[in-house]
C-alpha cells in the first residue's frame, strides 16, 4: 500500500481564518487548470482531455483531440518513455494512469477504422521545407499542414520515421504502425520524398519556393571509443547495427556478443542481436544501475530476456574472443575511475552504444548559424536557427532526445514557422499554474490497479521481432482512461453545484459547465473546497466602495 | 343550591381554574404532568382574566423551578397569595426554599401532578415518589383522587392554609388524574369566596415585610436557640387537621360534597380494609361495593390529609372489626421497613394498642403498587383483599408486576372485571397526530354536554416523540364515573390506522359481540383476507361486529384533505349507540358549526357534507364462518435480532411490557445501545425513492435525514454480482475510480415520510418537470423489493472512514452514523446535528444528554437510536437531569483527564513488560486523523493483549484504564430550555474551566419536550406557552456570552441553511482543545411549520439576521487574526418574511395584530442592533478581544 502523502482525515487547521465576513470578501471562479501530466508532455498533449473523452467512450473524439498535438498516438503509445505517468498526481494514491497505454490503443483503433486527419485548413499560399522524415520532421510537416500551409519533407533515407525506423527495434514498435501512421500523414497532403539529402537547404528552398525551412536531421552518427582493436575483432556501431536491422539488412555477427554502453540504445541493440540469433549477449557499462541513462524498464525487459548486464567496467582491449575489461569503481559525484584490477570476458563482436553525433554538414556554411562543440545546432526559442526562416529541432539541436521532444519540436517549431510566415513572433501563452496533488480533494482514497499491458513471455519473444508488448482492449483502455483524476478541469461532477448553500450556481447543461450567481454567492468557499480537480478559484473581491450606510431591511 | 354547573375537562384544568382564581402571583416552570396547569395560568392571565379579587394575577415563568420555589418564598414574604405547579424532579428543586416557607409558617399551596422520581431511568409518569421525597420539610400533604376531588381539595387547601399558615402540597396522580378528562361539577367565583376568608388574607398580606413596620425573618441561628425556634411550630401542625375537617364541613354546607381527612367506605363491621391515597382509591371502593355484594367483609380508607397524619381522625374512621389492614404506598424507599403511609398507620395503631384507646392490633401489611403509573385494576384489590384473608400473608408485598427475585408480588386474576353493562365503553388505536385523540376529546366534550350523560376519557401516549401509538379510552354512562383504570372489556374498538391490525392485541380488550371500526384502504369486500390469522381468528370468537371506512379517501374526496379526524368521529357516532343516531349526527354538526363559525359559511358546509359523505362510506364488513388466511402478523423484531432484543426489547415492542417480571430489567438501569434498528415503525406510506441516473452523489438527502434512513456506500462494482435484481447503483461521479459503484439506500421500514430529502435534492430531471433525484412515493407497492435491496445493502462494507475526506458535506455521506431511527417528530430539526455528531466522532464519543427531546429520542425504551459500528465501538450515553448536564459532562471529561494520566503512569511503570518502544509511541501518538486514531487502537489492544498476560499486579490496574489511551470527544447535549435556562448557571462554569468539552444545544427557542413553553431562548414576538402574548423580551444572546470568557470556541449553525458550515464547526469543536460551545438552529413543530419547509426556513432564518452564522475561534487571536469570523452576509431579507411564515408568530398576528406589529417592529429593531454589534465585532482586528484567559 502506498502511503498516502495527503490524509483526508486531517482535522480542520483551528489556525486558519474562514468565514464570509459582513460583505463578501473573496468570490469563486471557475478556471481549470493545467494538469501535471499536460504539463509533463514534451508534445504537450491534452492528455486530460482525451482521456476524459476515452473514460467516457468517446474515442474517435479522443483520437482527434490527441492528433491535434501528435500526429503520431500509436507510435507514441509504445516508444514514448511517457513523462507524463512520472508526474501523474494518481501516484499520491497508487500508481499513474497507464497513459501511454491508452494512447496506444487510441492510435491502433484509428489505425484499425482508418480515422483520417483532417485537411480542412484554408490554405495559406506558403511553402515550407522540412528536411528529415523522422518524428519532429513529420510533427512539424503536420502542425504545418494543419495552419494551410504546402509541406514538403526530404529524407535522405530509403523509408520514412527516420529514428522510428532505423533505431528502435521492431519488438518495440511494429513496422506496420509505424507505416501506418506515416501513410496517414502522407493522405493529409504531405508530400514525402525519400533518397533525396539535402546538401544545400538555401539552393532547395530556392528552387522549390519554400518559403521556410525545418531541419531536422536527427543524430545519426555513432560515437567511437578510443579502444585499441586487435585484427579480426569484430566492432559495429549500434545506430548502424539497428539501422541494418531495421533495412532487413543485418549484419553478421557472432555468437557472444557484447554491447558497449549504458543508454537505451545499448538495451536495443542487445535484444536485437538475441533475436538475431547471438546465443549471448552481454553489456558493459562502467557505471552502475543506478547512473545508467537507460530507462529502468529497459534495462529489467533486457535483463528478462537473458541479457547480462557488467556493471562497473571499461573496455580496455578487443579481440577477436575476449574483452579485456578494468573494473572501475564510482567517486563521490558518480564518475567512474579505474581500478587497475583487470578482467576478460568472451565475446566475438562488440556493438559500441555510446551515443549519436550529428551530421551538421549541410548547416555548416549558412551565415549565422551557431553550431556547438558536440554538433548540436543552437536554435532560439522559437526553434530558429541563427539564419532567418530556417529552424531546427529534434536530436539536432540541444535538448534530451527522445521521440516525444522531437514531436514536441516539430509542434513548437510549427507555430513559430506559422507565425514567421505571417510576419510575426510566436508567443507562448503565460502557463497556467500546475495542479499538484496536494490541491486536488479527491474524495476517498480508493486504490485503483492499474491496467497492465499483456507481455509477450520472454520464452517467445527470441523467435523473432514479434511486439513484446500487447495493448489494452477496449474495455481495459476505457477503464485506464477512467483512472485520470481530471486534475485541474472540470468534469461536470455537479460536487459544487450541490455544495453551495445559497444556490448560487447554475447549472447550463451538459457539456456547458456552470455560471456563478454572484447576486446570490456569499463567496463562502464551499464550492471552491470540494471542487475534487481544483477547477475553481478564490479571487479576491474587487474592491468596491463601500456603502456611506449600511442598508439593512 | 342552584343546579350545580357541569363541565368536561381535565384534572389539571380542574385545579389551575381554583388555584389561578386564589392567587395573585404564580411562579411557574415547565414539567411533564404538572404543565398545562401553569399554561393555563398564563393563557388566562394574557386574556386578562382576573382573580377572586379582580386583579389579574402574575404568573412569572422562571427559569428552573428552583427559581420559581425561590420566586414564591420571595412574593410570599411581600404579602401576595402564591402559588406554583410541579412534579417529580421540579418538586425536588423546591426542597430547600419548602423549608423555609414552612418554617416561617407561610400560607400557600403547591399544586403537585404527582410523579415518579428518576432513580434507575427517567420516568415522566405517575406515582407518589415526588411527594413522599419532600415528607419533611412541613408541608401538609393533601391528596385527591380523581378529578372532582382535584378541584376541590385545591379550594380546601387554599382555605385551610390561611388558616392554619401551615403550607399544602397539594397532589393528585399524574396522568391518571391530570390529564383524565371527566365530567365534574365547576366550583364557581361564589364557592371560593364563601370559603377563603377575606379576613385571613389580610391577615396573611399584613404578615408582610414591610419598611413601614420593619422586622426581619431568615437569620443565623446558633446552638442556644435553632432547637427551640424548631419546636415553635408544633401547635400550628396540631391545629391542622381541625382547620382541614373544618373547611371540609364547610365545602359540604357550600357543594353538598363530603370530604373527610380520612375517608370510610364499605362494610361497617369490615374485617377487611385497605388503606390508600390518590386515585386509586376509586378503585378500591369500587372494589369492595363488589365484594360486599358477595358477602365479603371489606372496606377501604382513602387518606386526604397525609400529613399531618391525624391519629385520632384515622382512628375513628379505622372500623372496631378490622383484621387485617393493607396499607398501599405508591412510592418505594429502598432499605426501609415500608414505605411512609405504612409506617404512618402502623404507628398510629401500634401506639392506640400501646395507650390502650385500642383494644386490638390487626395485622397490618404494606404493599407498593402503581409506580410510574403501572395500572392498578380491580383485579388487584381482589388480590389483595385475598391476601389479607390469608394465614401467612407476604407482610410486604407488591402488585401489578411480576417479582420473580424478591418474590415479593401478589398473583392477579387478569380476567375479573367489574364495569357495570350500562357504562358505554370505546377504546381506540391511533397515531400521534393523526387527530384521533383530538376527536376523541372532541366526543367527550359533545357527549357530556348531555345532562343525563357522564363521560370520560384517558389517554394512552408511548412516549415517543411522535409517530407514537395512541390510545384512546372513553367511557360514557348515566353516572359519575369514577374508574381510573384502563377499559378492559370495550363495547367498541376504533382502529384508525389499518397497520394496527398486525398488532396482536387489537382486539384484546373487545368484549364479545363488540363492534370492531377499521379504518382501511381495501374495499369492505375484500377487507377480511387482509387481515392476519390471530384477528381472524379473535373477531370470528368474540363474534364481533366490524365495520369499514376509508377515510383517507373520504377525507380526500369530501374536500377535507388529509384530515381524517371529523370522518372517524362521524362512525364512532354512528356505530356506537352511545346517542342515538340521529341525534348524535345533529351534535357533531352543531360542533362544527360552533368550532368552524369563524372560518366562514363555506367551511361549516363542506364539513357537514364530509359528515353525510362519510355515512354513506361506511360499510359492515361481512364476516365468513371461519378464518380464511394462514398469515401471522410480522413478528415485534426479526429472529436475527439479538437475544436481549428478541427476550426483553421484543415485549415492549409489541405492548406487553408489563408481563416483564422483575428479573428481566437491569438492575442498575444500565440498557444496551442499537436496539431501533430492530422495531421496524414503518409510520409513512410514502418513501424517498432513488434515481441513480440523475443522482449527484452530493450527500445533502442523507446529511439532513432526521431518522438516519438514508445511507450512501460506495463499492467494489465486482459485488453487484450477488446483488438482487435491479438494485439501483451508479458509477461514482468522482473522476478516478472506474471500479467503484455507488448505491444510495432508502431505509424504508423506519422512514417517517418527512420529505426533507426530497427538499434539498439539487439534482432535478431535465424531462421530467418536478422529478428529483429522490422522490416520494406509496411505500406499498414497492416496500418488499426495498427489503430485499437493504438486505443486500448492508452486506456492502462499510467505507472506511480513515480514507474518506469527509471535511465536505458529500463526504460524511460514507460515515456510519452511530445514531439511527430515533423515536423523533418527522422532519426533526435536532436529530441531524446528532447523527453528525454520531458519525464524526461516534466512536469514541461520550454523551452527556440533558432532559429534553434530545433523551426521550434519544433514551426512552424500548429501543434506543445510538448504536455501534461493526467493531462494536459507538458512543456512550447518559442523562442525568435537566438541570445539571453541563456538569455531568464535565466530570465525564474530568474522569477521562485524570485517568488518561493514570493509564500514562501505569503505562509508564509496566514499560519493561509491555515493551518500552511500544509504550513509548503509545504515550507519544499524535491522534488527530482517523488513521492515527486507528493505529493507536491497535497500540492499545496490543498493550492490552500483553497485560492480560502478565502477573505484575500493576497490569490490572492498567487494564482497567488502558482504554482512555484513545482520545475521547465529550459533548454536552442539550436543548435550549437546558442551555438558557434550566441550566445555564452550571453552563456557564464549565465553559469557564478551560477543559475539553464540546458543548451541542440544539436550539428549538422553546422547551419542545414538555409541549412548547418559552425559554429565554425564544424569541421576541413568538407565541409559545407561558409566553401566550408573544414574547416580549428579544432571545438572549448566548453566542456572546460565551465569547467574553475569550477561550470558549463559540459557533451558531443552521445545517439547512449552510451545511457545510455546521460541519467545518463541529470539526473545529471537537480539535479545539478547550471547551466549546455550538449553537444549533433546530426547526420543530413548536414552530407552527410543516416540517418539510424547516430547511427553507432555516435559510430565512439566516439571511433575515435572525440566526447570523457565525465563530468565534479562539486560536486565531493568539495568532494575531481576528477570532469572530461572520459566517453568513448582512441581513437580505425583511425579518418578517421569515417570521410570518411560522403559526408561532402568525397567531400573534391574528389573535392581536395591534401588538404583534408592535411586536414585529421591534424584533425587527432587535436584528438591525445586534448584527451591528457582530459586524463591529467582524471587522474589528485581533488584538481587540480580550486575552483567552486559559492562555
Amino acid at each position: 500500500m502506498v502511503t498516502h502523502a495527503k490524509d483526508k482525515t486531517v482535522p480542520p487547521d483551528l489556525a486558519v481564518w474562514h468565514g464570509t465576513g459582513p460583505v463578501r470578501s473573496r468570490r469563486p471562479i471557475y478556471r481549470n487548470q493545467l494538469p501535471p501530466c499536460n504539463h509533463a508532455c514534451p508534445a504537450g498533449e491534452n492528455i486530460q482531455a482525451w482521456l476524459a473523452d476515452a473514460q467516457a467512450g468517446r474515442y474517435e473524439a479522443a483520437w482527434r483531440t490527441l492528433v491535434r498535438d501528435n500526429p503520431l498516438p500509436a507510435v507514441h503509445g509504445r516508444v514514448c518513455y511517457h513523462p507524463c505517468e512520472s508526474a501523474c498526481n494518481r501516484t499520491s494514491v497508487d500508481s499513474a494512469v497507464s497513459i501511454h497505454a491508452v494512447e496506444r490503443f487510441l492510435g491502433d483503433l484509428a489505425i484499425a477504422q482508418g480515422w483520417q486527419l483532417p485537411q480542412d485548413a484554408a490554405p495559406s499560399g506558403k511553402k515550407v521545407l522540412v528536411v528529415g522524415a523522422g518524428p519532429s520532421g513529420l510533427s512539424c510537416a503536420w502542425q504545418l499542414k494543419r495552419r494551410g500551409h504546402e509541406v514538403e519533407i526530404r529524407d535522405a533515407g530509403p523509408l520514412a520515421g527516420g529514428m522510428l525506423h532505423f533505431g528502435i527495434p521492431a519488438y518495440r514498435l511494429p513496422r506496420d504502425v509505424l507505416q501506418a501512421e506515416i501513410h496517414r500523414l502522407e493522405q493529409a497532403g504531405i508530400n514525402i520524398v525519400l533518397n533525396q539529402k539535402v546538401e544545400d537547404v538555401l539552393a532547395d528552398m530556392r528552387h522549390g519556393g519554400f518559403n521556410a525551412a525545418f531541419i531536422a536531421i536527427g543524430a545519426h552518427i555513432s560515437r567511437r571509443a578510443d579502444i585499441p582493436a586487435r585484427d579480426c575483432a569484430r566492432v559495429l556501431d549500434a545506430v548502424s547495427f539497428l539501422r541494418d536491422v531495421g533495412l532487413a539488412a543485418p549484419p553478421q555477427i557472432g555468437r557472444r556478443v557484447a554491447i558497449y554502453g549504458g543508454g537505451n540504445t545499448a538495451m536495443d541493440a542487445a535484444r536485437t542481436a538475441r533475436r538475431l540469433g547471438a546465443e549471448e549477449a552481454l553489456i558493459i557499462y562502467r557505471r552502475d544501475r543506478e547512473h545508467m541513462p537507460a530507462h529502468a524498464f529497459e534495462a529489467d525487459e533486457a535483463l528478462a530476456e537473458g541479457i547480462k548486464i557488467h556493471w562497473l567496467r571499461s573496455i580496455r582491449d578487443i579481440a577477436a574472443d575476449s574483452l579485456q575489461v578494468e573494473v572501475m569503481q564510482l567517486d563521490a559525484e558518480g564518475r567512474a575511475q579505474p581500478t587497475g584490477r583487470i578482467e576478460n570476458l568472451a565475446a566475438d563482436t562488440l556493438i559500441l552504444a555510446l551515443g549519436q553525433d550529428i551530421d551538421s554538414a549541410l548547416l555548416q556554411h549558412l551565415p549565422g548559424m551557431r553550431i556547438k562543440a558536440d554538433g548540436t545546432v543552437e536554435v532560439d526559442a522559437n526553434m530558429m536557427t541563427g539564419y532567418p526562416g530556417i529552424f531546427a529541432g529534434g536530436d539536432m539541436v540541444p535538448s534530451e532526445r527522445t521521440v516525444t521532444v522531437a514531436v514536441g519540436h516539430g509542434k513548437h517549431a510549427a507555430r513559430c514557422i506559422d507565425a514567421w510566415l505571417a510576419g510575426a513572433r510566436y508567443e507562448r501563452a503565460p502557463a497556467r499554474d500546475t495542479v499538484g496533488a496536494e490541491r486536488l480533494h479527491v474524495w476517498y482514497l480508493a486504490e485503483t490497479a492499474r491496467t497492465r499491458e499483456h507481455l509477450l513471455d520472454p520464452t517467445h519473444r527470441m523467435h523473432g521481432f514479434a511486439e513484446i508488448v500487447a495493448s489494452l482492449n477496449a474495455d481495459e483502455a476505457r477503464f485506464e482512461a477512467g483512472r485520470c483524476f481530471s486534475c485541474g478541469n472540470c468534469f461536470e461532477c455537479d460536487g459544487c453545484y450541490a455544495a453551495c448553500p445559497e444556490g448560487a450556481i447554475q447549472k447550463l447543461g451538459p457539456g456547458r459547465r456552470y455560471d456563478i450567481d454572484y447576486a446570490r454567492c456569499t463567496g463562502c468557499a464551499a464550492c471552491y473546497e470540494q471542487c475534487p480537480c481544483h477547477a475553481i478559484e478564490m479571487e479576491a473581491e474587487p474592491v468596491a466602495a463601500e456603502p456611506a450606510t449600511r442598508e439593512l431591511p | 343550591m342552584n343546579a350545580p354547573l357541569m363541565a368536561v375537562l381535565d384534572g389539571n384544568e380542574a385545579v389551575a381554574r381554583v388555584a389561578y382564581q386564589l392567587n395573585e402571583v404564580c411562579a411557574i416552570y415547565p414539567i411533564t404532568p404538572s404543565s398545562s396547569m401553569a399554561e393555563l395560568a398564563d393563557q388566562w392571565a394574557t386574556e386578562g382574566r382576573p382573580n377572586l379579587w379582580g386583579r389579574v394575577p402574575i404568573v412569572a415563568e422562571m427559569q428552573s423551578e428552583g427559581g420559581a420555589a425561590g420566586t414564591v418564598h420571595g412574593a410570599l414574604q411581600a404579602g401576595a397569595l402564591t402559588t406554583t405547579f410541579t412534579a417529580s424532579q421540579g418538586l425536588l428543586l423546591m426542597l430547600p426554599n419548602m423549608y423555609k416557607i414552612a418554617g416561617e409558617l407561610t400560607a400557600t399551596v403547591f399544586h403537585v401532578a404527582a410523579r415518579a422520581i428518576a432513580a434507575q431511568g427517567l420516568c415522566i409518569f405517575g406515582d407518589h415518589g415526588d411527594v413522599a421525597a419532600v415528607r419533611p420539610t412541613g408541608f401538609a400533604q393533601l391528596a385527591s383522587g380523581g378529578v372532582q376531588e382535584a378541584q376541590d381539595m385545591a379550594l380546601i387547601a387554599q382555605a385551610a392554609t390561611l388558616a392554619a399558615r401551615v403550607p399544602f402540597l397539594h397532589f393528585f396522580d399524574g396522568f391518571r388524574t391530570s390529564h383524565e378528562i371527566n365530567k365534574i361539577e365547576l366550583l364557581q367565583p361564589s364557592h371560593l369566596r364563601a370559603l377563603v376568608d377575606d379576613a385571613l388574607v389580610r391577615a396573611h398580606r399584613a404578615r408582610a415585610l414591610n419598611p413601614d413596620q420593619p422586622s426581619m425573618r431568615g437569620t443565623a441561628q446558633n446552638p442556644d436557640v435553632y432547637f427551640q425556634g424548631r419546636e415553635t411550630v408544633n401547635p400550628y401542625y396540631a391545629a391542622l387537621p381541625g382547620i382541614v375537617s373544618d373547611t371540609m364541613q364547610r365545602f359540604a354546607q357550600l357543594t353538598g360534597r363530603r370530604y373527610a381527612l380520612f375517608d370510610y367506605h364499605g362494610h361497617p363491621d369490615a374485617k377487611q380494609v385497605i388503606v390508600v391515597m390518590g386515585s386509586a382509591a376509586d378503585t378500591v371502593a369500587a372494589t369492595v361495593d363488589w365484594l360486599n355484594a358477595r358477602d365479603g367483609r371489606c372496606g377501604v380508607i382513602q387518606v386526604r390529609l397525609a400529613l399531618p397524619f391525624s391519629a385520632p381522625h384515622f382512628l375513628a374512621a379505622l372500623p372496631q372489626s378490622v383484621q387485617s389492614i393493607a396499607v398501599l404506598d405508591r412510592c418505594k424507599e429502598p432499605g426501609a421497613q415500608g414505605e411512609p403511609l405504612y409506617r404512618d398507620v402502623l404507628i398510629c395503631l401500634s401506639e392506640a394498642v400501646a395507650a390502650g384507646t385500642r383494644e386490638r392490633m390487626p395485622r397490618v401489611l404494606g404493599g407498593r403498587y402503581g409506580l410510574g403509573s403501572k395500572e392498578f385494576t380491580p383485579a388487584m384489590v381482589r388480590a389483595i383483599f385475598a391476601e389479607l384473608h390469608v394465614a401467612q400473608p407476604r407482610r410486604h408485598f407488591t402488585v401489578g408486576i411480576r417479582d420473580d427475585v424478591a418474590q415479593t408480588s401478589l398473583p392477579v386474576d387478569e380476567n375479573f372485571d367489574l364495569e357495570a353493562p350500562d357504562v358505554v365503553r370505546a377504546v381506540f388505536f391511533g397515531l400521534g397526530a393523526d387527530g384521533t385523540v383530538g376527536a376523541n376529546k372532541n366526543s367527550i366534550k359533545i357527549i357530556g354536554e348531555d345532562p343525563a350523560l357522564h363521560a370520560q376519557a384517558y389517554f394512552v401516549y408511548d412516549s415517543k416523540k411522535s409517530g407514537s401509538q395512541t390510545e384512546s379510552h372513553l367511557r360514557f354512562g348515566p353516572r359519575p364515573i369514577r374508574a381510573p383504570y384502563l377499559i378492559r372489556q370495550a363495547g367498541f374498538i376504533g382502529c384508525h390506522q389499518f397497520a394496527f391490525c398486525e398488532r396482536p392485541d387489537l382486539t384484546a380488550r373487545a368484549a364479545p359481540g363488540a363492534t370492531l371500526l377499521i379504518n382501511s384502504p381495501h374495499a369492505p369486500d375484500q377487507l377480511w383476507d387482509e387481515l392476519p390469522r390471530h384477528l381472524q381468528a379473535d373477531i370470528l370468537a368474540k363474534r364481533l361486529r366490524v365495520y369499514t371506512i376509508d377515510a383517507a379517501r373520504v377525507a380526500t374526496e369530501s374536500g377535507m384533505g388529509r384530515r381524517v379526524n371529523t370522518i372517524m368521529q362521524t362512525c364512532f357516532f354512528a356505530l356506537s349507540g352511545v346517542l342515538p343516531r340521529e341525534a348524535a349526527i345533529a351534535r357533531i354538526k352543531d360542533g362544527i358549526a360552533h368550532s368552524y363559525a369563524k372560518k366562514g359559511e363555506a367551511v361549516v358546509k363542506r364539513n357537514y357534507a364530509a359528515v353525510d359523505y362519510t355515512l354513506e362510506h361506511l360499510f359492515e364488513v361481512p364476516l365468513p364462518a371461519a378464518v380464511s388466511t394462514q398469515r401471522e402478523a410480522a413478528p415485534a423484531v426479526p429472529p436475527n435480532a439479538p437475544p436481549f432484543v428478541q427476550k426483553i426489547s421484543a415485549i415492549m415492542i409489541a405492548g406487553r411490557g408489563d408481563e416483564l417480571p422483575v428479573s428481566a430489567i437491569p438492575a442498575d438501569g444500565t440498557w444496551p445501545t442499537g436496539t431501533s434498528v430492530w422495531e421496524k415503525r414503518n409510520l409513512s406510506d410514502s418513501v424517498p425513492v432513488w434515481e441513480p441516473e440523475l443522482c449527484i452523489q452530493c450527500g445533502r438527502c442523507a446529511f439532513v435525514c432526521p431518522h438516519s434512513v438514508i445511507r450512501a456506500r460506495f463499492y467494489e462494482a465486482g459485488r453487484l454480482f450477488q446483488a438482487p435484481p435491479e438494485f439501483p447503483s451508479a458509477p461514482l461521479s468522482a473522476r478516478g475510480f472506474p471500479d467503484l459503484r455507488y448505491t444510495l439506500q432508502v431505509y424504508a421500514d423506519d422512514c417517517t415520510g418527512c420529505g426533507l430529502c426530497v427538499t434539498t435534492c439539487p439534482a432535478r430531471s431535465l424531462r421530467k418537470a418536478g422529478v428529483r433525484a429522490l422522490n416520494m412515493r406509496p411505500k406499498a407497492p414497492l416496500i418488499q423489493k426495498a427489503r430485499a435491496e437493504r438486505e443486500f445493502f448492508e452486506t456492502l462494507p462499510v467505507n472506511d472512514r480513515s480514507r474518506v475526506d469527509f471535511s465536505s458535506v458529500r463526504g460524511t455521506q460514507f460515515l456510519q452514523p452511530l445514531f439511527e431511527f430515533p423515536g423523533a417528530c418527522s422532519g426533526c430539526g435536532e436529530t441531524p446535528y446528532l447523527k453528525l455528531l454520531s458519525q464524526l466522532f461516534g466512536d469514541r464519543l461520550l454523551v452527556a444528554n440533558a432532559t429534553g427531546c434530545s433523551s426521550i429520542y434519544g433514551g426512552n425504551l424500548p429501543t434506543t437510536p445510538w448504536t455501534t459500528n461493526h467493531e462494536g465501538r459507538g458512543p456512550a450515553w447518559s442523562n442525568s437531569l435537566f438541570e445539571d448536564n453541563a456538569e455531568f459532562g464535565y466530570g465525564f471529561r474530568l474522569a477521562a483527564d485524570h485517568q488518561l494520566g493514570l493509564s500514562r503512569q501505569l503505562a509508564e511503570q509496566l514499560a519493561g513488560e509491555l515493551g518500552a518502544e511500544l509504550v513509548r509511541e503509545t504515550l507519544a501518538a499524535p491522534q488527530q486523523t482517523e488513521s492515527e486514531l486507528r493505529t493507536q487502537r491497535a497500540r492499545v489492544a496490543q498493550l492490552k493483549c500483553t497485560a492480560r498476560a502478565s502477573q505484575n499486579a500493576l497490569a490490572a490496574d492498567f487494564l482497567a484504564v488502558a482504554d482512555q489511551l484513545v482520545r475521547r470527544s465529550v459533548w454536552l447535549v442539550g436543548g435550549d430550555g437546558w442551555a438558557y435556562d434550566i441550566g445555564s448557571a452550571g453552563l456557564d462554569h464549565v465553559l469557564a474551566s478551560g477543559r475539553d468539552v464540546n458543548v451541542l444545544v440544539l436550539d428549538t427557542e422553546v422547551y419542545s419536550n414538555t409541549g412548547g413553553q418559552a425559554s429565554k431562548s425564544t424569541p421576541l414576538g413568538a407565541v409559545a406557552k407561558f409566553a401566550a402574548g408573544g414574547k416580549p423580551l428579544a432571545k438572549k444572546d448566548l453566542a456572546l456570552q460565551a465569547i467574553a470568557y475569550g477561550n470558549v470556541y463559540v459557533a451558531r449553525v443552521a445545517f439547512g441553511a449552510n451545511p457545510q458550515q455546521a460541519l467545518l464547526a463541529m470539526r473545529e469543536a471537537e480539535a479545539y482543545p478547550g471547551p466549546s460551545l455550538i449553537l444549533c438552529y433546530s426547526h420543530c413543530i413548536a414552530h407552527g411549520i410543516d416540517m418539510k419547509d424547516g430547511l427553507e426556513q432555516q435559510q430565512l432564518a439566516v439571511k433575515s439576521g435572525h440566526w447570523p452564522l457565525m465563530r468565534f475561534n479562539p486560536w486565531l487571536r493568539k495568532r494575531g487574526m481576528n477570532p469572530f469570523a461572520l459566517d453568513s452576509l448582512r441581513p437580505s431579507v425583511p425579518l418578517k418574511d421569515y417570521l410570518y411564515r411560522e403559526l408561532r408568530y402568525t397567531m400573534l398576528a391574528r389573535s392581536n395584530p395591534t401588538s404583534a406589529a408592535r411586536m414585529l417592529a421591534a424584533a425587527q429593531e432587535v436584528v438591525n442592533q445586534k448584527w451591528g454589534v457582530y459586524e463591529q465585532m467582524a471587522t474589528r482586528d485581533g488584538s481587540q478581544f480580550s486575552p483567552d484567559a486559559a492562555s
